[in-house]
């Protein structure tokens, strides 16, 4: 399509340090797409490298095919809504949202027109004249997004713009945002350390990890089939269980661990003798009575440390041979939930199917780098 | 108010009011008020006079002041000159001081306020005749020039008002950029950086987001060096001579000659004059007081 993004084996160095490691992606247009990672994977580099503001140390950032090095943020089609929003204090709601057609030239006119346009969008029709501090948190949210949008950017960049909000207005903000990309059909790249933001809003989600992309996917690629044992722990809650890989065939893989041998789902091909890890979801795991048929299931037992409920589901924490972080089962809240005490050794179970072998975190960045 | 009697009881806190109270009534206003009630009475050579049936409230002493063709003369003179004084201290210290702010990250600013400060440890008389040297007619810059072959004759700097305004620029600059420091430094980065990603260019962005933000240091940092440059004596006196008279050397000169009626009028003169200028300029620069004490 005529304004699709890609970024071409992006590096970014400062100095010593390299923040970005050659990052591939290509985003269509009308996308919605999110970088997600802890604080200082370089997401927020990536972000300034679209915008312009700081240029790649090797790599290309392409715009419908065009390259965009050398070209000045001022000169691009992409607009960028910062974390603290930098609206205008000293200029009114509609100055804010006109201020980049005005440095273009356009008429006042023709402004008028575009701003009332987007306040519309925004739903803050008639709030043209007031002051940025008379407004809410949400809605100088919304005045932001209308003053990028306003100058008709191919590409709008969100750097974590939600987080200042609190939680009721942040999942509020979730779904207008994303009806927002729907309606004007602009590419948004969204910049988050929240997984639960990433994972609801996006088309495709972007997993980052000390400058390099652990795995681009849909948000269920990502939740569902994690491809790197970072991945595997970052997005959602997982039960890691270290151990040593002893047999492997027609997809699955058999590992040693401290509960002893446990099967499960082993998409990466790893092979006997390699160090590896299960991971499985706390919510795939079940309590076994003590006598019930397991059939082909993977089953451990262990004492329990402590039961947390939380409303609608209740966690149970079992201790983890060999690790610091308990093992957690997640039960929902149905009416049936059965009560643990704390000592008490428990058998939980769990399908082979629902866990997944996967290399130690560290171990991926091998010579063959990523796929 | 609750809290330092808490913590100095009331004694304390009637002690530090009564010395505020005096500092600022008998050391401040009380010599100010005398001078303005001085201007306000005829010069009597007789000390037996004062107080005496001759010493009563008149406005001759002004009648001296304004009837004069000169002093309006010097005084027009010593504000066109503050004012140019003012304006290239601006215009120097605007972006002295955003390169000073935008390299706060940098660990330069340290640095470079070292340098700015440092020639200020060193008296302004001092100072002033550090400028002296620079300026004469055989002084370094015009040997410097003479010596690349730029001019064949001395320039003459000294005594005149270039000289003295290259002086007042150079005493007063501080006053200018400090304010204009300390308010562009409360400006968030972003703002320059959003205006910029919406496609501002670079003068764009100063006229827009930088100058509004910056408004009342630039309206300090006026005032103050505007009032400094035209009520200096030392720098006119050294720099000008006898030949470029500023408004002070007026006032002195009626104090010099023990006529302290006559000089506390021209005193009173250059300063409500000076503040009606100030506040005609705040007015058709939009700027209120409430932006300045901002």
């Amino acid at each position: 399509m005529a304004n699709d993004l890609e970024l071409v084996d992006v590096v970014k160095k400062f100095g010593a340090f390299t923040a970005v490691h050659g990052v591939n992606v290509a985003m269509p247009q009308g996308e919605f797409f999110s970088f997600l990672g802890p604080s200082g994977c370089g997401k927020t580099t990536i972000l300034r490298m679209i915008s312009g503001f700081i240029d790649p140390s090797a790599g290309a950032i392409r715009l419908a095919g065009r390259d965009l090095n050398g070209i000045g943020p001022n000169k691009r089609p992409t607009a960028l809504i910062f974390q603290n929003l930098a609206l205008f204090p000293l200029m009114s709601v509609a100055d804010n949202i006109g201020y980049g057609l005005m440095v273009r030239g356009v008429a006042a006119s023709e402004r008028r027109k575009v701003v009332d346009r987007m306040l519309e969008l925004i739903a803050l029709k008639g709030y043209g004249d007031k002051r940025i501090d008379e407004l809410s948190g949400g809605q100088k949210q919304r005045v932001a997004i209308a003053r990028a949008l306003a100058v008709e950017p191919k590409v709008l960049l969100l750097d974590e713009p939600l987080s200042a909000l609190d939680l009721k207005l942040r999942q509020h903000m979730r779904h207008e945002l994303r009806a927002l990309q729907r309606r004007t059909g602009v590419t948004f790249i969204y910049i988050t350390h929240d997984q639960g933001e990433a994972l609801a809003m996006s088309d495709r989600v972007a997993v980052m990890s000390q400058g390099r992309i652990e795995q681009i996917g849909t948000s269920t690629e990502i939740y569902n089939n994690p491809q790197t044992a970072f991945v595997a722990a970052f997005v959602g809650e997982n039960n890691a269980l270290a151990g040593k890989v002893t047999a492997a065939d027609y997809g699955y893989g058999a590992i040693e661990t401290a509960f002893g041998k446990l099967r499960a789902a082993n998409p990466r091909g790893m092979k006997p003798g390699e160090a590896s890890v299960l991971f499985v979801r706390p919510e795939r795991v079940r309590l076994a009575e003590a006598k019930a048929e397991t059939g082909s299931d993977n089953v451990i037992e262990s004492p329990v440390l402590d039961g947390v409920f939380e409303g609608p589901v209740a966690n149970i924490l079992l201790e983890n041979l060999g690790s610091e972080r308990p093992i957690t089962v997640t039960l929902a809240n149905d009416g049936a939930t059965p009560r643990v005490s704390r000592g008490e050794r428990r058998r939980v179970r769990f399908s082979p199917d629902d866990a997944i072998l996967l290399p130690p975190a560290g171990a991926a960045h091998g010579a063959g780098g990523h796929a | 108010m609750s809290e330092a009697i808490r913590r100095f009881g009331a004694g304390g806190v009637a002690a530090i009011l009564a010395g505020v109270a005096f500092w600022a009534i008998m050391l401040i206003a009380g010599p100010m008020l005398l001078m303005v009630d001085l201007a306000f009475r005829p010069y009597l050579p007789n000390p037996a006079d004062v107080g005496g049936p001759l010493d009563v409230h008149t406005v001759s002493n002004f009648a001296k002041v304004f009837l004069d063709d000169l002093n309006w003369r010097v005084f027009v003179k010593t504000i066109y000159a503050s004012i140019t004084v003012t304006i290239i201290s601006l215009l120097i210290g605007y972006p002295l001081s955003y390169i000073l702010v935008r390299s706060t990250k940098s660990g330069w600013v340290g640095i470079l306020m070292i340098g700015l400060l440092i020639p200020f440890w060193v008296n302004e008389i001092l100072r002033t005749f550090a400028w002296q040297l620079l300026l004469a007619r055989y002084g370094f810059i015009n040997t410097t020039l003479t010596a690349m072959g730029l001019i064949d004759e001395p320039i003459q700097f000294t005594n005149t008002d270039f000289g003295v305004q290259v002086g007042l620029i150079y005493a007063y600059i501080l006053f200018m950029i400090f304010p204009l420091y300390s308010t562009m430094e409360s400006l968030d980065p972003n703002q320059v950086d959003a205006a910029r990603d919406l496609g501002a260019p670079f003068w764009r962005i100063h006229w827009d987001i930088v100058i509004p933000h910056t408004k009342p240091g630039i309206a300090s940092g006026c005032i103050v060096t505007f009032m400094l440059a035209a009520g200096s004596y030392v720098v006119p006196e050294l720099l000008g001579g006898t030949r470029a008279i500023w408004f002070t050397k007026l006032i002195y000169l009626q104090f010099e000659a023990i006529n302290w009626n006559l000089a506390s009028a021209y005193g009173f003169t250059l300063v409500v004059l000076c503040l009606l200028f100030i506040l005609l300029m705040m007015a058709v620069f939009r700027v209120s007081l409430k932006d300045i004490a901002r």
